[in-house]
Parts: C-alpha cells; sequence; structure tokens
C-alpha cells in the first residue's frame, strides 16, 4: 500500500513515515504544496494524509486537484485548526477525514485501516484470539473453554479490543467509540481505566499470561505474548 | 456654532442668557405699561376735576366762567351749544385747539395741534334752561408722553447691559457647575489607565454628582474584577501549561544523560512525557471549549429530551468511579421533566459536576444525583455530596477557569482545573444555571436549573 504523507512540519512528517512503515506501508513525502500538487499529479496513491496548513499552495488546494482528477483515493486532512467551519471546509473539499492535531499515532493508524477497507464487512458473530473466544450473539466469552462473566460495559470494550486485536488503542478511541462521549474535554480517563482493571482481573488472572497490556502515555493494547 | 454644540459650558451660558433676557422682556413690558396706566389715570383724574368747575360755573351761568377763568386762568375750556362756541377761555384758543374732537363714551379724547403740541381732552354735555351745551376741557399731555418715552428708552438702553452681565454670570456659573464633572473625568482618567484600585472621592452631599461618581465606581469595581480574574487567568493558564512542559522537558534532559543500556529506563522516560502530552493536549482542548464558548460558534442539536434518562447515563457512566472509593452513588427522580436541550453539552456538563463530586467526596461518601421540579417552570437536578463542604468564600469562584480551592490538593487529584468552568458554559449554553450551595451538616449540592416543557 502507498502512502502519501503532505506535511511541512519535518519532524512529524519523519515520525508519521516511520509509524507507517513499521506497519508495513511504503510511504512518500512531501513537504512544500507545491511538492504534495506535483506528486498526486504525477503518482497514485492509495492514502492521502494531507495537512491543510501549508506554505505555498495549501492543503485544500491539492485535495481539490486530486478530485478534479476524479480520484477516489481517500485522504485523511491533519490541521491544527477544529473549528466547526474548519471541519466543513476540509469534508466539503472532498477529504474523507479529519484529524486534529496533536493526534495519537494508534487513532491516524485507526482511521486510515478504516478508510482502506471501506466497503467491506467484517462484523463476523464469533472472535477468536489465542485461547480467548467470544460470541457476539449468545455475548458470552470463554478463555481456554473457562466461562467468563462480563458486564455488558466491559463485553463492549472487549469486543472492541476483539476486533482490533493488535493494535493500539487509545483512551479518546474508547471514550468516542465506547462511551460515545466525543469530547476530549471531559474526564472519562478515569472511568475508562477503571472498566480495564476489571476487565483485565476477568480475562487475565489466573492465566498463564495476559492478553491485555498497558502502552504507558498511549492507550492499550490486546495481543499474544511475544516471541 | 461648532464651538457652541462642542462644550456644555457655552451652551449652558447661553441658555442662561436667553432666559434673562426673555425674564427682562416680561418685566420691562410690566413696569411700562403700569406706568403709562398710571400716567393715564392721573391726567384723567386732573382732566375731570377742571371738567367739574368748567360744568358746575356753566350751570350756574356763563358769567360765572369769566370768574372762573380769571381764578383759573390756566385752564383750557370752551363751551359749545350745538356747533356754536359760546365760551372759550383764553388758554383754549391760544392752544389752537380744533373744535370737533372724537371722544370715547367716558368723554375722554386726545387731540393734536398744528403747533405740535399734544393735549388730553374731556368732554361732557349738559342742559342749562332747555339747551343743550357741549362742555370741553383740555390738558397739556406732553409731559406724560415724555416721561412715558424716557422711562422706554431707559429700559431698552439697559438690555445690553444685562445681557453682558448675564453671558457673564452664564459663564462663570456653568463653569462652577461643570467644574467638578471636568475633576472627575480627569480622575477617571487616571483611575482606568494606571491605577485600577482607586476610586473616585465621595462628597458628603447625596447630589448628583454623587450619584454619577457612584455609578462611575461602581463600573470601575466591575472593570477592575474583570481585569483582575483576566490577570489571575492568564498567571494560571501559563502555570498549568508551563509545568507538563518543564517535566517533559526535564524528563528528556535526563533520559540523554543516562547509560544508553537501560531500555527499560528510556520506556518509563517516554511514558511520562506522552502522559504530560496527554495532559497538555487536554488542557488546551479544554481552554478551546471555553474561549470558543465566548464567540458562541457551536452548532447545537436543542431538542426535547427527558432530564431523568440524560441524568441516569450520566450515572450509570460514572457509577464505576464511585465503586471504586465505596461510595454509595443514588439516583432520585422525584418527578419526570423535559427541558429542551442538547444532549451532548448537558451530560458533558454533569458528568463534570458529578466526577468532581465523586473526587472530592471521601471514601465511603454518599452522591445523590436528584431530578426534581424547582420553582417556576423549572427543573433541578441536583449533585448533592456530603463530602467536606466549599467554604462560602470559595463557593462564588469554584466556576472560574483554573480557581482552586486547595492548591497542593488538587495537584494529587491531577484535574485540569477547568471542569466547573466547563459545566457552567455548556448548562449556560442550554439556557440554565448552575449554582453551588452548602449544605448544614457538611457537603454540598450543585444544583442546575433549567427551563422546563
Amino acid at each position: 500500500m502507498r502512502i502519501l504523507i503532505v506535511e511541512d512540519e519535518k519532524k512529524l512528517a519523519q515520525a508519521l513515515k516511520e509509524s507507517l512503515e513499521r506497519e508495513q506501508f511504503s510511504v512518500d513525502m512531501a513537504h512544500t504544496g507545491e511538492e504534495g500538487f506535483f506528486l498526486v499529479n504525477e503518482h497514485r496513491f492509495d492514502l492521502v494524509i494531507l495537512d491543510i496548513m501549508l506554505p505555498g499552495r495549501d492543503g485544500i488546494e491539492v485535495l481539490a486537484t486530486l478530485r478534479k482528477r476524479d480520484l477516489r483515493t481517500p485522504v485523511i486532512i491533519l490541521t491544527a485548526k477544529d473549528t466547526i467551519e474548519d471541519r466543513v471546509l476540509g469534508l466539503d473539499s472532498g477529504a474523507d477525514d479529519y484529524l486534529v492535531k496533536p493526534f495519537a499515532v494508534p487513532e491516524l493508524l485507526a482511521r486510515m485501516r478504516a478508510l482502506l477497507r471501506r466497503g467491506r464487512i467484517e462484523s463476523s458473530a464469533s472472535l477468536k484470539m489465542s485461547g480467548l473466544e467470544m460470541d457476539v450473539v449468545t455475548r458470552s466469552v470463554l478463555r481456554e473453554g473457562k466461562l467468563i462473566e462480563l458486564t455488558a460495559k466491559e463485553f463492549e470494550l472487549l469486543e472492541y479490543f476483539l476486533r482490533r486485536q493488535g493494535t493500539v488503542v487509545t483512551r479518546e478511541m474508547l471514550s468516542r467509540d465506547v462511551w460515545k462521549v466525543s469530547v476530549r474535554a471531559v474526564p472519562l480517563d478515569n472511568v475508562i481505566d477503571v472498566h480495564m482493571t476489571r476487565l483485565r482481573k476477568k480475562i487475565d488472572q489466573g492465566f498463564a499470561y495476559p492478553l491485555v497490556h498497558t502502552i504507558r502515555g498511549v492507550g492499550f493494547i490486546l495481543r499474544e505474548p511475544g516471541p | 456654532m461648532r464651538v457652541l454644540s462642542a462644550s456644555v459650558r457655552w451652551r449652558m451660558t447661553l441658555w442662561y442668557s436667553v432666559s434673562i433676557a426673555a425674564i427682562y422682556f416680561l418685566f420691562a413690558g410690566c413696569v411700562f405699561l403700569s406706568f403709562r396706566y398710571s400716567c393715564i389715570a392721573e391726567s384723567r383724574m386732573r382732566l375731570s376735576n377742571e371738567l367739574m368747575l368748567v360744568t358746575s360755573a356753566t350751570s350756574h351761568s356763563l358769567g360765572r366762567l369769566t370768574a372762573l377763568e380769571a381764578d383759573y386762568s390756566a385752564i383750557r375750556f370752551h363751551v359749545l351749544a350745538g356747533q356754536q362756541t359760546i365760551y372759550a377761555s383764553h388758554a383754549w384758543t391760544s392752544a389752537e385747539l380744533p373744535s370737533d374732537v372724537s371722544v370715547d363714551a367716558a368723554g375722554y379724547g386726545y387731540a393734536a395741534t398744528p403747533t405740535g403740541r399734544h393735549y388730553a381732552i374731556v368732554q361732557a354735555r349738559l342742559q342749562v334752561d332747555g339747551r343743550t351745551l357741549q362742555v370741553g376741557v383740555a390738558q397739556d399731555d406732553l409731559q406724560t408722553l415724555e416721561n412715558l418715552h424716557r422711562l422706554l428708552w431707559v429700559l431698552l438702553l439697559s438690555l445690553p447691559g444685562i445681557l453682558v452681565a448675564s453671558l457673564l454670570g452664564g459663564y462663570f456659573l456653568a463653569g462652577r457647575i461643570l467644574s467638578p464633572i471636568d475633576a472627575m473625568a480627569r480622575k477617571a482618567q487616571d483611575i482606568g489607565a494606571d491605577h485600577p484600585s482607586q476610586r473616585l472621592p465621595l462628597s458628603e452631599r447625596e447630589d448628583e454628582f454623587n450619584r454619577l461618581a457612584r455609578v462611575f465606581n461602581d463600573t470601575f469595581d466591575r472593570m477592575e474584577d474583570s481585569f483582575n480574574r483576566m490577570k489571575r487567568f492568564t498567571a494560571d493558564a501559563s502555570h498549568e501549561l508551563r509545568t507538563p512542559l518543564a517535566i517533559i522537558r526535564s524528563l528528556g534532559e535526563n533520559a540523554l544523560q543516562r547509560p544508553r543500556e537501560s531500555i527499560s529506563c528510556h520506556e518509563e522516560t517516554l511514558g511520562s512525557i506522552l502522559e504530560e502530552v496527554e495532559r497538555l493536549t487536554r488542557l488546551l482542548d479544554g481552554l478551546l471549549i471555553l474561549t470558543r464558548a465566548d464567540s458562541q460558534t457551536l452548532p447545537l442539536q436543542i431538542e426535547e429530551t427527558s432530564l431523568s434518562e440524560v441524568s441516569q447515563e450520566v450515572v450509570h457512566c460514572l457509577r464505576v468511579l464511585a465503586e471504586e472509593k465505596t461510595q454509595s452513588l443514588l439516583f432520585q427522580e422525584q418527578a419526570d421533566l423535559k427541558s429542551r436541550l442538547d444532549k451532548s453539552t448537558f451530560k458533558q456538563a454533569l458528568i463534570n459536576l458529578l466526577a468532581n463530586a465523586i473526587q472530592y467526596t471521601q471514601v465511603g461518601g454518599g452522591i445523590t444525583v436528584r431530578v426534581r421540579p424547582g420553582p417556576g417552570k423549572k427543573a433541578w437536578v441536583e449533585v448533592d455530596d456530603n463530602g467536606p463542604g466549599i467554604a462560602p468564600e470559595h463557593r462564588l469562584k469554584i466556576f472560574e477557569r483554573f480557581y482552586r480551592v486547595d492548591k497542593d490538593r488538587s495537584k494529587a487529584t491531577g484535574g485540569s482545573g477547568l471542569g466547573l468552568a466547563i459545566a457552567r458554559w455548556a448548562i449556560e449554553l442550554n439556557g440554565g444555571t448552575v449554582e453551588c450551595e452548602a449544605k448544614q451538616n457538611g457537603g454540598s449540592i450543585f444544583r442546575i436549573e433549567l427551563p422546563c416543557l
């Protein structure tokens, strides 16, 4: 998969490139609007990550060029401006998603994955992961054959993690997707942490190795023990 | 004209002069008219006295007239029978008075002679021996006229003097009246710029100027208050923003100086840095919400909402936090009340209030969220805790950005200091108010008041 990052802040662009390359994407970079403009005209990308405030030609113009060529390449806009008008302008110009700086890389990855698999339905009724099984229909969870009792919220949480095995989930993602509160200033972190602690106790305690891991300062990940 | 419209002092002077002039005209008119009236009355009295002498002599006999003239040679009189002059005194004929003068009903009239003199005349008819006689008496009127003219001139000539005096006096008076205002303006200018804590001096007398000064002082109070709040906010905000930055910086510097092999140490450092970044982000988001609140550009989805339903959702969401502190968290619904509001901002507010209550109530305490009808067509949503309570001096200020009751303790609880400010903003956005009330036996009630459907 070929990704274009148009971002004038070189440190941020480099950090993004490294994160994406670790996820097996191949990445091109442009540091100015002109460069981005040239690249989207010359090449085909599977996804474009576009900063709006750029020197020279701004991101919206690059986006307009891309859409004029009638390419349905998904575009994620990055910006420091988060007023409603800016959001509307970006989405009206043909962007598919919108991220406000500063953002967590796992969040960006999650949105990219969502855009790249758009159209494919992925909602199997049974989710599995190294000895952990979840039946979404009967709402039962087993680990190594042992039935685990979960509250409704814990079940929702675990389902969210199982659908994103091996990827980092931030508190912000949980707050927005599981608790449906999208404002970052609302103090739900403690609520999330309590639920996570309880969930971990139930699915990890008494088993050979833990599945839920905390990544300090970032969020949580559900993964099998590494090699 | 520009000068006149520009200066209140000049306008007041002008008004003053105009009114003085008007009063003077009125006064002068009255003086002149009454003087004229008394002159005329006096001359008529003299005329009627002389007429009486002449008529009594006439009715007696014509011979008496000669004797009368001999006694009073100054009396100008004549006696007519029809058109024919029976007798005319020497004074009458020498005055060249016309024999036919038009008179009013009382018999009085005036006549001007070819010699340029002016006479007042009285006529009377009487029957003597079957004949109708007409008696006329004349008096020189010139003195009266001259007196009247002189008075008129005196009155007119003193007008410029009066006007000048009134202009000067008006200018002086206006200056005296306006000088406190000038002084006030100068003082106010000083206060606004450099000495926000000073006030205009108040005098003993409760007059208009004192009231004006009081109004100014009230305004200055409010200005100083908001100025101080702004200053405190800026200081608090920079403090709150600098702290995470300082932590990040020192963590990074320490990590660079540490030996390379300790990878787990680096992980620890990076985790801490990311946590601080998270804190900064959250703080910025909160600040942005509040600054945008001022410009009011948030699109709201106002719809009919059951307060119990939303409140219950919030209670349900935060219940785990209370459980962790073994607090009892109750929800009471005294009535199913509906209000028109934006659900997401309202929830945000209630989450902040309830999270705040859980945070500051001790382990094992109790919190009740209550939906109940308030006075009038209002709905109350209360968050009632039995925590330590809030001292009265803090109660109003806790809704201000970054206001902290206890600086040391707050650091440990890790709040951003914006929670209650955001709650108040969110409630006001929905047309409600939020206040904090102390309970008698400790603890406090945070009460949201909303218009009810």
